[in-house]
């Protein structure tokens, strides 16, 4: 009996230590995956309003037929999210979940936008979606204003009514680059690559090889 | 009254930790000193003496465990020093300098950057406890060939998941730098 306690004990702190290795080794592959993933964010384009500006407010009527502003400094405090989704688009339709627990955890006030098509259309997808409880432009003067060539595409105005970032969302990651540019005041993702290679040149420079 | 095995072990991990920390310090002392500098608490012209005494305290105490001399003040020295440690990191905390390395990792002289983080704090705080459990007096019983087994095993899961939990601390670290901007 003894021996059998004592075999069973060494055995068991075999296997403490193997789980442990196997723990380190966890750690540091989420710590190597850190290192070369870089951030994924929303393409930009160049046209269109720059980030940076100011929006100037404009009106603009939901489905439900009641006026809702976008741009411009908001009254409440806070920042604007518009998504432009479309019912013929499958991404917009995986998206917009994200986009409403993404408005809920950051506190954002979530417009979405779309045009074309017939009104009876969008007014199935809201349905569908569960999201009429946003205003839902249909307004193809707002996207014009915007440039919006490509869908889902998703602006963020802050809530001093400066355009904060703007761009192609495919992912979830990408809606949650622009408010992290928001946050972290870096425009882009091509803007952060690009810092973070000078960085490293200046560090490069700095060592006395 | 605590089993002689337990008071063993601590002493030996403490050693280990003591000595490996030490000499850490001494093979990278240039980043070591600028980690110290970055805690601004003492004046840059007291900077090298501190690093001397700080690795030489470490050493000492990491031998005088190795020794046995651990239950008593030795091991008392060990929480305090961890405790002021603790302190020192929880005062730039305050302040807001969380962006300087701690100066703590074990990575050689490539000195692995390990930011500050209350995690940091709560860890030496955890280890200073363990060293206060090596001041009650231990009970006397002959150890056998399978207490030393279990005692090197123990050591080596230690240290796994030591190194473990700062590798953790260091990712946490890497990804409260996306979130916040530094200044």
């Amino acid at each position: 009996m003894t021996d059998a306690l004592l075999v069973s004990n060494a055995l068991l702190w075999c296997v403490v230590i193997v789980l442990a290795l196997v723990v380190l080794a966890l750690a540091r592959q989420v710590g190597v995956l850190h290192e070369r993933v870089a951030p994924a964010g929303a393409l930009m384009p160049t046209t269109g309003p720059k980030v940076g500006e100011h929006t100037q407010p404009a009106t603009y009527r939901d489905l439900g037929g009641t006026e809702i502003s976008v741009g411009g400094p908001s009254a409440d405090g806070r920042a604007t999210l518009v998504l432009w989704v479309s019912p013929t688009c499958p991404v917009c339709k995986a998206l917009v979940p994200t986009a409403l627990s993404m408005a809920q955890a950051d506190r954002l006030r979530l417009v979405f936008a779309s045009d074309g098509d017939k009104l009876e259309q969008h007014q199935a997808y809201v349905r569908d979606l569960r999201i009429d409880g946003y205003p839902y432009v249909v307004s193809q003067a707002f996207g014009i204003s915007h440039a919006v060539s490509k869908l889902p595409f998703a602006v963020l105005i802050g809530a001093d009514g400066v355009l904060k970032s703007k761009g192609l969302v495919n992912t979830r990651e990408h809606l949650e680059s622009l408010v992290e540019s928001m946050q972290s005041g870096i425009r882009s993702l091509q803007d952060f690559v690009g810092m973070a290679d000078r960085q490293d040149d200046a560090s490069l420079r700095g060592q006395p090889s | 009254m605590i089993d002689p095995l337990l008071s063993r072990t601590i002493s030996a991990a403490f050693a280990l930790l003591l000595l490996l920390a030490a000499w850490h310090k001494v093979a990278a002392r240039d980043s070591f000193t600028v980690a110290l500098g970055e805690y601004r608490l003492l004046p840059a012209a007291l900077l090298p003496l501190a690093v001397v005494l700080i690795a030489g305290l470490e050493a000492g105490l990491g031998l005088a465990w190795l020794a046995g001399y651990g239950p008593g003040i030795v091991a008392s020295l060990t929480a305090a020093l961890l405790a002021a440690y603790a302190a020192a990191i929880a005062i730039n905390l305050w302040r807001g300098r969380v962006h300087i390395s701690c100066g703590c990792g074990f990575g050689g002289a490539t000195a692995e950057h390990q930011p500050l983080s209350w995690w940091l704090v709560a860890r030496n705080l955890l280890l200073g406890a363990v060293a206060v459990v090596a001041t009650v007096p231990a009970a006397s019983r002959d150890l056998g060939a399978y207490d030393w087994l279990t005692m090197t095993l123990a050591l080596v899961a230690a240290g796994v998941l030591y190194s473990g939990v700062s590798q953790l601390l260091r990712n946490g670290a890497a990804l409260a730098s996306w979130r916040h901007p530094r200044d």
